[in-house]
C-alpha cells in the first residue's frame, strides 16, 4: 500500500495545528495585553469584519481598484524588464551603454519614486501602476538579463551551423527557449513583488486596498484591516496559481 | 571522382596561439566518399572540421564546396561530438530545424523529416524530448537533423565518443547503413584508430604543429565483416605509426 496518502494526511494536520495555533498565540496577544490597548485585532470577529465590508460595499470595489493598478503596473513592468533584459544582453555595444545607469537607479527603491508619481500623474490609477512597474522592471530585467547570459554557446554554434546567424533568427529560435526558464521565474517574482509595491503605493491615497487599510486603521478598525490583508492574500495565491499553471505548461518539456 | 569539397592553403589560428593549428593545408574530399580523419588530441581534428562547416573564418585559404547549392538543400551540415539537440524540442522538432529557413512549404517539411527519421529508424520517438531519450537515439537525431537538409558534406564531429561500447557499435553499423542510403560525403573525426578503419574508405592522419597529413590512405577492404578481413590488424598498425 502506498504511503503518500498518509504522509500527505499528515501533513494536512500538522498544517491545520500550525495555523490554530498562531490562531490562539494571536488571540493570547489580544487578551493578556501584549501589546498597545486596541491595537490588536480580535480573530474571532474578523469573520464579522468580512461580512461587514463587503455589505458596506468597500471590499469589493477596493479589490477591483487594487487590480487595475496591478495589472497595468505588473504588464508594464514585465514588458519593460524583459525587453531591456534581451536587448542589453545579446547586444554588447548597449550593454556596455547602461552598465553605468544600472548601477546608479538599481538601488533605490520603487517607492522614493511616488514623489515623482504624484508630480507626473498626480493622485491616480497611473500614477500607482508606474510605481509597481519600477519594481517588476528591475525584477525581470536581471532575471533575463542572467538567463540570457546564461545561455549555453553551443546553442549558438548550433544555430550557426543551421543557418540560423542572423539576430532575430537566432534568438528567437534558440536563445529566448534556453532562456525561458530563467526569464518565467523573473516573471513569477514580479507577480509577488507588484503586490508589495501596490499596498504601499496605495498607502499614500491612491484608492484600492492599500487605502482602505489605511482608513479602517485610522479609525482603530484593525479587523477591517485584516480582512484587506487576508484579499490581498487570496488574490496572491490566486495570481500564482494562475501563474504556475501557465509556467507549468510552457516548460512542460522540462525533465519533471 | 570529382572532389565535393576543396580546401587550399588553409592556415587556422587560435587566437593568442604561437603557431597555427594548420598552416596552408590542402585537402579534397570526394562526391560520397567516407573519409576519417584521426590525430591525437588537441591535433586541430575539431578546428579544421568547424571551419569546414563555416563555424571558424581561417586566417588565410580557401574552403571550396563545388557542387551548386539546390532549393531546399543545404551543402553541408554538421553533427555534433554532444548530439546537441535542444532540450525544448521534441525530436521531431529538433530535426525540422534543419530545414528552418529553407524554402520548403509546410508539407515539404513534413515529408522530409518523416524521411530522415524512417531512415534512422527514429519514428516512433518523434514526440518525445531529448531527455526522454538514450545517448544513443540522441547521436541519431543529431544525424537525423544534419540528413534532413541532404548535405554533400556530412561533417561528424567525434559523434559516437560519448556513448558506451556497445551502442558505439551499434551506431556505427546504423552510420554505415544511412551513408549509403544517403549518397551524401561524410568526413568524420575521430581520435579511435580502429574506428576510423572499420569505417571509412580513405584514412587521413594528421599530427605534429602545425598539423601535417602524416598519412593519406585509401582503404579497399570491404566494409562487411571488415574487421575479420586479414588486412584490417596491418591497416590499423598502419594508422598507429603514423600518428
Amino acid at each position: 500500500m502506498s504511503t503518500a496518502a498518509p504522509r500527505g494526511m499528515r501533513r494536512a494536520v500538522y498544517g491545520a495545528a500550525g495555523l490554530v495555533a498562531f490562531i490562539a498565540l494571536w488571540k493570547a496577544a489580544g487578551s493578556f495585553g501584549w501589546t498597545s490597548p486596541g491595537t490588536m485585532p480580535d480573530p474571532f470577529l474578523v469573520p464579522a469584519a468580512i461580512r461587514d465590508e463587503i455589505a458596506s460595499g468597500r471590499l469589493m470595489p477596493a479589490i477591483g481598484s487594487s487590480l487595475i493598478h496591478y495589472v497595468w503596473g505588473l504588464t508594464l513592468g514585465s514588458v519593460l524588464g524583459v525587453a531591456v533584459g534581451l536587448a542589453t544582453a545579446t547586444m554588447p555595444w548597449l550593454d556596455a551603454a547602461h552598465a553605468w545607469l544600472a548601477r546608479i537607479l538599481r538601488p533605490i527603491p520603487p517607492l522614493a519614486w511616488v514623489v515623482f508619481a504624484i508630480a507626473w500623474f498626480k493622485v491616480s490609477h497611473a500614477g500607482a501602476a508606474f510605481v509597481i512597474s519600477i519594481g517588476v522592471f528591475w525584477v525581470n530585467y536581471f532575471a533575463t538579463y542572467a538567463a540570457v547570459r546564461n545561455v549555453d554557446p553551443r546553442y549558438h554554434e548550433l544555430a550557426r551551423a543551421f543557418g540560423q546567424s542572423a539576430y532575430f533568427k537566432r534568438h528567437r529560435s534558440v536563445t529566448l527557449p534556453a532562456a525561458s526558464p530563467g526569464i518565467l521565474s523573473g516573471l513569477r517574482t514580479g507577480v509577488g513583488q507588484a503586490w508589495m509595491t501596490l499596498i504601499a503605493a496605495e498607502l499614500l491615497g491612491v484608492p484600492g486596498m492599500g487605502q482602505e487599510m489605511n482608513a479602517a486603521a485610522g479609525v482603530g478598525a484593525y479587523e477591517a484591516v485584516v480582512v484587506y490583508m487576508l484579499a490581498i492574500s487570496v488574490v496572491y495565491t490566486l495570481s500564482d496559481a494562475l501563474f504556475s499553471l501557465i509556467e507549468g505548461r510552457l516548460l512542460a518539456w522540462r525533465p519533471s | 571522382m570529382a572532389p565535393v569539397l576543396t580546401a587550399r592553403g588553409l592556415t587556422l589560428r587560435f587566437p593568442g596561439a604561437e603557431r597555427p593549428t594548420l598552416e596552408n593545408f590542402d585537402l579534397d574530399i570526394e562526391k560520397g566518399g567516407f573519409v576519417s580523419l584521426v590525430g591525437g588530441s588537441g591535433v586541430g581534428k575539431s578546428t579544421l572540421l568547424r571551419a569546414i562547416a563555416g563555424l571558424l573564418p581561417p586566417d588565410a585559404g580557401t574552403i571550396d564546396l563545388t557542387s551548386p547549392e539546390r532549393p531546399g538543400q543545404r551543402r553541408r551540415a554538421i553533427v555534433f561530438q554532444d548530439g546537441r539537440l535542444l532540450p525544448w524540442r521534441t525530436l521531431r522538432r529538433n530535426v525540422e530545424y534543419g530545414l528552418e529557413g529553407l524554402s520548403l512549404t509546410a508539407k515539404e517539411r513534413r515529408e522530409r523529416v518523416d524521411e530522415v527519421l524512417q531512415l534512422t529508424r527514429m519514428e516512433h520517438l518523434a514526440d518525445r524530448y531529448p531527455h526522454q531519450l538514450s545517448g544513443g537515439q540522441v547521436q541519431r537525431g543529431g544525424i537525423a537533423r544534419a540528413l534532413v537538409v541532404r548535405p554533400d558534406v556530412l561533417l561528424m564531429d567525434e559523434p559516437f565518443s560519448a556513448v558506451d561500447a556497445l551502442t558505439r557499435g551499434a551506431l556505427q553499423d546504423e552510420l554505415l547503413r544511412i551513408w549509403s542510403a544517403s549518397g551524401a560525403a561524410i568526413l568524420f573525426v575521430t581520435h579511435d584508430i580502429a574506428e576510423a578503419a572499420l569505417l571509412s574508405e580513405r584514412v587521413i592522419v594528421l599530427s605534429g604543429q602545425p598539423a601535417r597529413i602524416a598519412l593519406d590512405r585509401r582503404v579497399t577492404l570491404p566494409l562487411q565483416d571488415r574487421r575479420e578481413d586479414p588486412g584490417f590488424v596491418p591497416l590499423v598498425t598502419d594508422i598507429q605509426e603514423a600518428l
